[in-house]
């Protein structure tokens, strides 16, 4: 289903509320028609579904939209793990058989040397064309970044940018370059998330919001892990663990993790077994691995930060960049194949104990400097995957030798692989939670929960002390931009939350007219006018059971029912001063005038977009 | 002539399409493919060959300048190539979704060949009424000459074979013959390639200014003031030129790409050496390299109406 068919399906079920409440309101003046009641009765038990399809600036529509990500997330990343299928039997000659990952080191082992050695430099080659189109072609405005979008942007991925970026990535990634294809699927689906949001007219807090769910989606469907998706984009693209934002977060992961189900029959991404621990002093161990992995990281981080610089100083054209580091990944794959690829069925063997001592070293060698030149020569991708590897790989080794000295206390080293992973993840990417999350939910294994807590934790602390805490993540993100605009970009007054009421009356209107007008019956407040002036407003749901009750009649004017506006905000009040606002009224949504001594009406403000701006401020990257 | 992106799209794209569909179709009739997974093999191609044309016709739509006026273009096709092509483009969508079907549904019988060859037929058809669209123009010398429509044709079939090499490759996981058929093809579009741009370089021009004012031969004349001050739809479309040397070196990169690098390509797959990285590198170096070569069948071509504006043609 295509971007253009949800859309389509978005509309038809807001026309088709829309004409449901029409046909409510004609049928409610003509009760003694038999079928009347009954449609009725029928309308009000669905109508609690309308909250659902109507309205974006109710946190239902918010969950309607999440899920809608979900879906679409789920769907993007299908289609690029096929064309990843598609392009390694179009240039391989086989099918990736995806036991266990993708299969592309099964793949590599069959092919002659030199075939090996050939194609990273092709896919190199198709990369670098693929991304120059997109500095060449695309220079916008919108970013491509899906954390870049979030953290400094206003929220809008450029669609034909991120697809471009995506099929560069395609090519460096089926090609065997040494990266994960995580990366781009989360770009996809972050680039979902956004472009549904820019179609669900959300305001810019709502947007980043929108992209983060795009992002949960994507780590979801990727790895099958749905709690620690929804984590990764609170924990490491929103930065904060506010239930606002959670919520939907939640929604699009379990929806996208769902759809990924009725489509694929995959399993876990690593095959782990079952994992036995000796004895609780143990725990003691996993300790010192942790502070092991928090030194390891921050070179590890170093050296992929030096191979850009070098590759960037040789000042080739990018196409030519990405095939100088085909050509290393090429040849280091010519003895090692292991190296091609996300690694992940050469991570479940070294799990499972079939690759032990020097052989263990040697792969674990040939992909740091793998990865290195892939990621260094431009190669678009994710690094959590490789990181992974690392950890595992690390982690068996250090079992491994605690083994051989201890061989009766400690225990089987695939133990140390597993937590080593945990670890490892924590420390480069900084965000310990979703890491033990995300090793738990690969694991399913529920003994591992202790020892990986500490490990995670521990080399959290241990790796921040360099590089100022900054994350893998953050590397990617713009230093110049950061330092430019500093925070200037987020929101610090409420004027770009305004929106347009959904209705506003002159203050002679009788109230059946303004009934008339009314489109749908969630609108919280009706605003009554004299002239440009603002001077009152009502809640249609009030009025209405008011006239039911025959308290007051439908030709009255509109005035005679409203009630004096008391607290209007101003397009440049601060967002605290505005949910003070909020806190006297009690009340979900707020006019706008210019001034306290003028009452144009400018629109409409609601609390829940001032408490999601507030959040943004909190958490901004200090 | 000014070469416009949505024509090159054209001319190519519906040469690979009808190449391959071309080539299926004369497999089929001759009973050349392998038995095996025959009915997927086929299905698969008609509907890869109908996409590339859909893609090439859809294209063809941007060139147009009043789009909702196209349908009536079906209406000439007493007089016009163009609107020859248009029919012949509709007409074998059914012949080639038909002979799809039968072959999916009952594998080979003697309908499956009499449709193979009713979509041969069809295909190169189409190509040929593209071609004389080109052909039929008498004011374009590099166009209205006995190189044009044959040249096509062999395009056509030669974008075809490496297309149906790939999709063997893809669906078989060998190419067969296929490679070696496309190897064959390179190096006959090689020759016909090179032969019609030695042609056109021993062409004398239609026109000059002394004769197209009845001078006698050896006779000179120049013009004294340009005819416009500012830019026309002649000089827009047809006033196109490129610099000799430009040409030259294009003409050679569009030879390395186009035809060479196929034709060795091919033939590694034809020897088994990794067939499916060759074959596929042989289909984009092919898509590329007739992309340039169809760039300079229309830059390179001159009209005679330019010399009004004093270019030489």
């Amino acid at each position: 289903m295509s971007l253009g068919d949800l859309t389509a399906v978005a509309h038809a079920l807001r026309s088709w509320s829309w004409n449901f409440q029409a046909f409510r309101r004609h049928g409610a003046t003509r009760p003694q028609a038999g079928v009347g009641p009954l449609l009725r009765s029928w309308s009000s038990r669905l109508a609690p579904l309308r909250l659902i399809f109507l309205g974006h600036d109710e946190l239902a529509g918010v969950v309607f939209w999440a899920g809608l990500v979900g879906i679409g997330g789920a769907l993007a990343s299908v289609a690029f793990r096929e064309a990843i299928g598609l392009y390694i039997r179009l240039f391989t000659g086989y099918w990736p058989h995806a036991e266990h990952g993708s299969g592309l080191v099964a793949v590599a082992m069959k092919l002659p040397w030199w075939h090996r050695a050939i194609n990273p430099v092709i896919g190199g080659l198709l990369a670098g064309a693929a991304l120059l189109l997109v500095k060449r072609r695309l220079v916008s405005s919108k970013a491509a970044d899906y954390l870049e979008a979030v953290r400094v942007g206003d929220g809008r991925i450029g669609f034909r940018a991120s697809i471009l970026k995506s099929i560069g990535s395609l090519f460096t990634i089926a090609s065997g370059g040494s990266i994960g294809r995580e990366g781009s699927m989360v770009q996809l689906a972050a680039m979902v998330g956004s472009r549904l949001g820019i179609l669900a007219r959300a305001p810019v807090p709502r947007l980043r919001l929108m992209v983060a769910c795009g992002v949960a989606a994507g780590i979801a469907a990727a790895y099958n892990t749905p709690i620690s998706g929804a984590l990764f984009a609170s924990e490491i693209v929103l930065g904060s663990m506010s239930m606002e934002s959670f919520g939907p977060l939640v929604i699009a992961s379990v929806v996208s993790n769902a759809t990924l189900h009725s489509v694929l029959h995959i399993g876990s991404v690593y095959e782990v077994p079952h994992i036995v621990f000796a004895s609780n002093w143990e725990l003691i161990l996993y300790v010192l691995l942790g502070v092991v992995f928090g030194h390891l990281a921050p070179p590890f981080m170093a050296l992929l930060d030096y191979s850009k610089s070098r590759f960037v100083k040789l000042q080739l054209p990018l196409y030519w960049q990405l095939a100088l580091g085909g050509v290393l990944v090429g040849l280091i794959s010519i003895s090692v194949p292991q190296v091609w690829g996300n690694g992940y069925s050469v991570v479940s063997h070294i799990l499972q104990g079939s690759l032990l001592g020097w052989m263990l070293v040697a792969i674990l060698a040939a992909k740091v400097v793998a990865t290195a030149s892939t990621v260094g020569s431009g190669g678009v991708g994710g690094v959590l995957t490789p990181s992974l590897f690392i950890g595992a790989a690390v982690g068996t080794l250090v079992g491994q030798a605690l083994h051989f000295l201890m061989p009766n206390s400690v225990s089987m080293p695939a133990a140390y692989g597993v937590i080593g992973m945990g670890a490892f993840l924590a420390a480069t990417t900084q965000a310990p939670l979703t890491s033990m999350l995300m090793i738990f939910e690969m694991t399913l294994d529920y003994d591992v929960v202790l020892p990986l807590m500490l490990a995670c934790v521990t080399a959290h602390y241990t790796a921040r002390v360099y590089r100022n805490g900054k994350s893998i993540y953050h590397a990617t993100l713009d230093e110049a931009v950061l330092a430019e605009h500093g925070d200037d970009w987020r929101l610090r007054t409420i004027e770009t939350l305004v929106k347009q009421p959904a209705l506003v009356v002159s203050r002679d209107t009788p109230l059946a007219e303004v009934f008339e007008r009314l489109s749908s019956h969630s609108v919280r407040r009706v605003y009554v006018t004299n002239g440009d002036d603002l001077v009152a407003w009502f809640r249609p749901r009030d009025v209405h059971e008011r006239l039911q009750r025959g308290e007051i009649t439908a030709n009255m004017p509109a005035e005679a029912v409203a009630q004096p506006v008391n607290n209007a905000l101003t397009p440049e009040m601060p967002l605290t001063e505005a949910l003070d606002g909020f806190l006297r009224e009690k009340a979900r949504t707020l006019p706008v005038t210019p001034g306290q001594w003028r009452h144009t009406l400018l629109g409409e403000v609601s609390h829940d977009d001032v408490l999601l701006a507030i959040r943004d401020r909190i958490s901004a990257p200090a | 002539m000014r070469p416009d992106a949505s024509i090159l799209l054209l001319t190519t794209a519906t040469g690979f399409g009808y190449g391959l569909l071309a080539w299926l179709g004369a497999d089929t009739a001759l009973g050349l493919l392998p038995p095996q997974r025959l009915a997927a093999l086929i299905a698969a191609g008609v509907a890869v060959s109908l996409t590339f044309a859909s893609i090439g016709l859809m294209a063809s739509a941007f060139h147009l300048g009043r789009r909702e006026r196209a349908w009536r273009a079906f209406s000439q096709w007493r007089s016009s190539w163009l609107s020859r092509e248009g029919v012949a483009a509709v007409l074998t969508y059914p012949v080639a979704i038909a002979f799809g079907l039968v072959v999916w549904r009952n594998g080979e019988t003697i309908w499956s060949r009499v449709l193979g060859l009713a979509a041969l037929a069809a295909s190169l058809g189409t190509v040929y009424c593209t071609a004389m669209i080109y052909a039929s123009l008498r004011p374009i010398r590099q166009w209205h000459n006995r190189h044009t429509a044959p040249g096509y044709l062999v395009h056509a079939i030669f974008s075809g074979a490496v297309l149906l090499a790939v999709l063997r490759t893809f669906m078989l996981g060998a190419p067969g013959e296929a490679a070696g058929i496309a190897a064959a093809a390179a190096a006959v579009a090689l020759i016909a390639k090179v032969a019609y741009w030695r042609h056109i370089d021993s062409q004398k021009p239609l026109a000059t200014l002394a004769s197209a004012i009845g001078l006698p031969e050896g006779a000179a004349a120049r013009p004294l003031d340009a005819p416009h001050f500012t830019e026309n739809f002649i000089l827009r479309e047809m006033g196109f030129a490129i610099a000799r040397r430009h040409a030259a070196k294009l003409r050679r990169l569009a030879l390395l790409t186009g035809f060479v690098s196929p034709l060795v390509l091919s033939l590694m797959a034809a020897f088994a050496l990794a067939p499916a990285m060759a074959t596929t590198l042989a289909l984009l170096c092919a898509g590329l390299g007739l992309l340039m070569e169809r760039w300079l069948f229309f830059a390179e071509a001159t009209h005679v109406s330019a010399v009004y504006y004093g270019r030489a043609i």
